[in-house]
């Protein structure tokens, strides 16, 4: 029996949480595939190596946010020996309350002028 | 050429990366010791086919600070469940150790307490009788007796025999008015005399004074000023009793029957001998302690055995 938290309690979420999580928004992938998916969606930014991938996966998986999946690949496919892992609807609950929580920021700094114009040191702009 | 050297690269560097794995905990390692290794095995081909030598070794650099990285957190996450596991197991076993020694204990000097603070107070008083044979050479039997004065358990046996016999308690009993005054107590007008007698016996307790000619005449009753009465009048009516059958009886037995002198009248006890409070409640204290300690250690033992047998096995896959 799972017992159901609200998602909004296991906010905010680390950026590599994050970005696992992303990554399986959009179906099943396997360890490699979901670390080349953070590398590439944060242009570099964040690069994961095996042991942090999945003491991440370790973690999302004992929350019950991710799950492995049954799938196996074609052995001539690819390595059967692979695991595949997916998002739990607790998982995709999360991370959308995460993404919300990000919209609600960016939206604030929107309101705050952030965006469009890059005010440099030195050259505050005339109120 | 570089076919070959790829794969020589490769291979070597799965090779380290699998003995760098070992360092993970064990359990963390029968999870995901495989996709690791082939996690780092994809990274390792693709970092040759970008960059040749130089992309494994920049896929080795990153590989040493996320090693570090992780070792350290995985191990500390492994010592925080196990002590959570510790802390949980030792938490029930504290908790089924505490149920039992209270319950057990509580049982048992609970009862204890009972019994000394229920039942009834008796109180004894001890009368003490010298019982002897008169001097004398011949015995019925017409030999020199040489156990006159000396201890005779059979002689002192007889004794008991007379002094509890329905003649002498029952003397006792009408001197005492007995009859009466414990009909009284039980609800009715009087006790018959056998039935107050019956009741006499019930409460006289003769002991002998080993290797000596004396007897000891205890009685129990609720009262003590009762008790040392029924004790005193005993005596004196068996001592009453021995003259008479002296006087009353002719030829040589008369000459054996013993002469009865009372050493010591009963006096009223000042505290009750029955129930021993201090005694019963050291009893239920010291028996509950070691009981409860048993049976709790027991119970302990057998929620670990329970638990390890519960226990699913590690997967060895």
């Amino acid at each position: 029996m799972t017992t159901q938290i609200n998602p909004e309690r296991l906010l905010p979420l680390t950026p590599a949480v994050f970005h696992v999580l992303l990554a399986l928004a959009e179906g099943e992938r396997h360890g490699y595939a979901i670390m080349r998916e953070v590398t590439e969606s944060t242009q570099g930014q964040i690069k994961m190596g095996p042991g942090t991938l999945y003491g991440t996966i370790k973690r999302l998986v004992e929350a019950q946010l991710l799950e492995e999946s049954d799938r196996r690949p074609d052995p001539e496919m690819d390595d059967e020996r692979r695991r595949y892992y997916r998002l739990t609807g607790f998982g995709r609950q999360v991370v959308r309350a995460e993404a919300l929580r990000y919209e609600r920021l960016a939206k604030l700094a929107r309101r705050k002028r952030l965006f469009g114009h890059t005010a440099r040191p030195g050259h505050a702009r005339a109120v | 050429m570089a076919k070959s050297c790829q794969a020589k690269l490769v291979v070597l560097s799965h090779k380290v990366y699998k003995r760098l794995l070992a360092l993970y905990p064990m359990q963390y390692r029968q999870e995901y010791e495989t996709p690791m290794e082939q996690l780092f095995r994809d990274q390792c081909r693709d970092a040759w086919n970008e960059a040749r030598a130089w992309g494994l070794a920049l896929v080795w650099l990153r590989l040493w600070l996320d090693l570090i990285k992780s070792l350290i957190l995985e191990h500390l996450r492994n010592l925080k469940r196990r002590k959570s596991m510790f802390n949980k197991t030792s938490l029930a076993f504290r908790k089924t150790f505490l149920v039992l020694f209270g319950a057990v204990f509580a049982v048992v000097f609970g009862g204890s307490f009972l019994m000394a603070y229920l039942p009834t107070e008796q109180y004894a008083s001890t009368a003490r009788i010298k019982v002897e044979r008169t001097a004398t050479d011949l015995t019925s039997e017409g030999y020199q007796t040489s156990s006159v004065g000396n201890y005779d358990p059979y002689f002192i046996q007889s004794q008991f025999e007379l002094i509890q016999s329905d003649r002498v308690l029952g003397r006792v009993v009408k001197k005492l008015n007995l009859a009466e005054s414990w009909g009284g107590t039980s609800g009715r007008a009087a006790l018959g005399e056998a039935d107050a007698i019956k009741l006499l016996k019930q409460h006289v307790e003769l002991r002998p004074v080993r290797t000596t000619s004396l007897i000891e005449v205890r009685v129990y009753s609720k009262n003590p000023r009762e008790a040392s009465n029924i004790a005193n009048k005993l005596t004196e009516t068996y001592r009453e009793f021995n003259s008479e059958q002296r006087r009353t009886t002719a030829g040589v037995e008369t000459l054996t029957k013993p002469a009865v002198e009372i050493v010591d009248p009963a006096v009223a006890g000042l505290r009750p001998i029955r129930p021993n409070k201090p005694f019963t409640l050291f009893l239920g204290l010291f028996g509950g302690v070691l009981l409860a300690l048993l049976v709790a250690v027991l119970g302990v033992f057998l929620v670990h055995l329970k638990q390890r047998l519960s226990r699913p096995r590690a997967s060895t896959t």
